[in-house]
């Protein structure tokens, strides 16, 4: 008696783990068309498994496995190991005077603000030249950009300056950097 | 579809109506087991000689399994990296009656899918959405192949990529599982919480639907 043909459902089991029974077994080997389908879910199947595996098998020859494996060592060995502090800016923490402030950090910051003063006054007082800067940005510019410089720098107050700055950096996009691409030298204009 | 993976993972182990009954242990198992009394009682030197060895066991496995899902070879790289430091780092919580394979490929499967979902945020903020490619980019992975060879096989792998990747979720899981990870259906039966019946019919199904899809082009 002739088996029937098996069924693609059956097939499909065979070629998961339980594989053909004997009947089966020997009706394969009777029948070409139930082999060919067989062999065709086998070759689909191992097309599968070759396609996810070989371009990873090429992408991690045995030397960068073994890069892999030390680089993992040295993750865990530094996981382990407790964290290096680095003390700054040089000097040990303990010794710093807790309640008070070293004298020579006092002698530091009261030059800092002399400093500061001085600079403060030469540049009020002292003659008001126009920067070299200022010079070739106004022969390079025409008319318009320079009457466009000066109407910025005339009407717009530091404040304002600054809270174009916080709003440029909030991210609302170039219209907001427009006052101060005004004010600034371009490349092209400082050779 | 991919990103409902973590929570499929995550959740549904331990809600099965049927555990799968307990196997003999491998010998990854048993050596993570060492481990971890290694690191319990404080020898820590010596634990992590000893996982260098699961290490080399596993990483294999570990690479064709996060390219499958990552298909980018510095970013299976990282993922494989983090995974074992990661399983080291939380060894002591390690189950002995779970096979270490089962535990591990959890660990780098959520791995991966938090890679793919960081990888997914970064590119929408670098490439505009207009531009944005369909599918993940990938490094030249083959570089010794001819141009046309490699062409006619990156298509073919695209095409049986894109085939898997239409299966449903749970299908697509365990096929991986199976196929890719090279697990029994018991042991993916105990990585997803799934009855070992159940796997087999997802495992089916996915067959036959793959065929369905590869045969027609």
């Amino acid at each position: 008696m002739k088996q029937s043909h098996l069924s693609d459902d059956r097939l499909v089991e065979m070629s998961l783990a339980e594989g053909p029974s004997s009947a089966e077994q020997q009706h394969l080997g009777a029948c070409p068309a139930c082999e060919a389908r067989r062999s065709g879910l086998a070759h689909m199947l191992g097309e599968v498994t070759q396609a996810a595996t070989e371009d990873a098998d090429a992408a991690f020859p045995a030397e960068r496995l073994a890069k892999q494996q030390v680089r993992i060592d040295q993750r865990i060995q530094q996981d382990g190991r407790r964290a290096r502090v680095i003390s700054f800016p040089g000097s040990r923490p303990t010794e710093e005077p807790v309640g008070g402030i070293h004298p020579a950090s006092r002698w530091i910051a009261a030059a800092a603000v002399a400093g500061l003063v001085v600079g403060l006054v030469a540049g009020r007082l002292g003659p008001q030249e126009p920067s070299p800067y200022a010079a070739s940005t106004q022969s390079a510019r025409p008319a318009a950009t320079s009457g466009t410089l000066s109407t910025v720098t005339a009407v717009m107050s530091d404040e304002e300056l600054l809270s174009h700055i916080e709003v440029a950096l909030d991210g609302r996009g170039g219209p907001a950097l427009r006052p101060l691409d005004d004010l600034t030298p371009h490349a092209w204009e400082s050779r | 579809m991919m990103n409902r993976m973590p929570s499929l993972l995550a959740s549904s182990v331990g809600t099965a109506a049927t555990p799968a009954p307990r196997t003999a242990l491998s010998k990854d198992s048993e050596l993570a087991g060492a481990i971890k009394a290694l690191v319990i009682s404080g020898d820590r030197e010596t634990a992590r000689e000893r996982f260098a060895e699961l290490v080399a066991h596993q990483q294999r496995r570990a690479i064709r399994i996060a390219c499958h899902y990552l298909r980018n070879a510095h970013d299976a790289d990282e993922a494989v990296q983090d995974a074992f430091v990661k399983v080291f780092t939380h060894i002591t919580s390690y189950r002995e009656d779970l096979p270490f394979e089962v535990w591990f490929t959890r660990v780098l499967v959520n791995g991966c899918l938090d890679l793919r979902k960081a990888r997914a945020r970064r590119l929408r903020w670098v490439v505009s959405p207009s531009s944005q490619p369909d599918v993940w980019p990938q490094d030249p992975i083959a570089p010794d192949q001819s141009p046309e060879e490699r062409l006619v096989s990156r298509e073919r792998a695209q095409e049986i990529a894109a085939a898997v990747q239409r299966l449903p979720d749970r299908q697509r899981a365990v096929f991986t599982f199976c196929h890719i990870a090279g697990q029994s259906t018991r042991e993916v039966s105990q990585a997803l919480g799934l009855r070992e019946a159940t796997v087999r019919v997802h495992l089916f199904r996915a067959v036959r639907k793959l065929r369905g899809l590869l045969e027609r082009r």
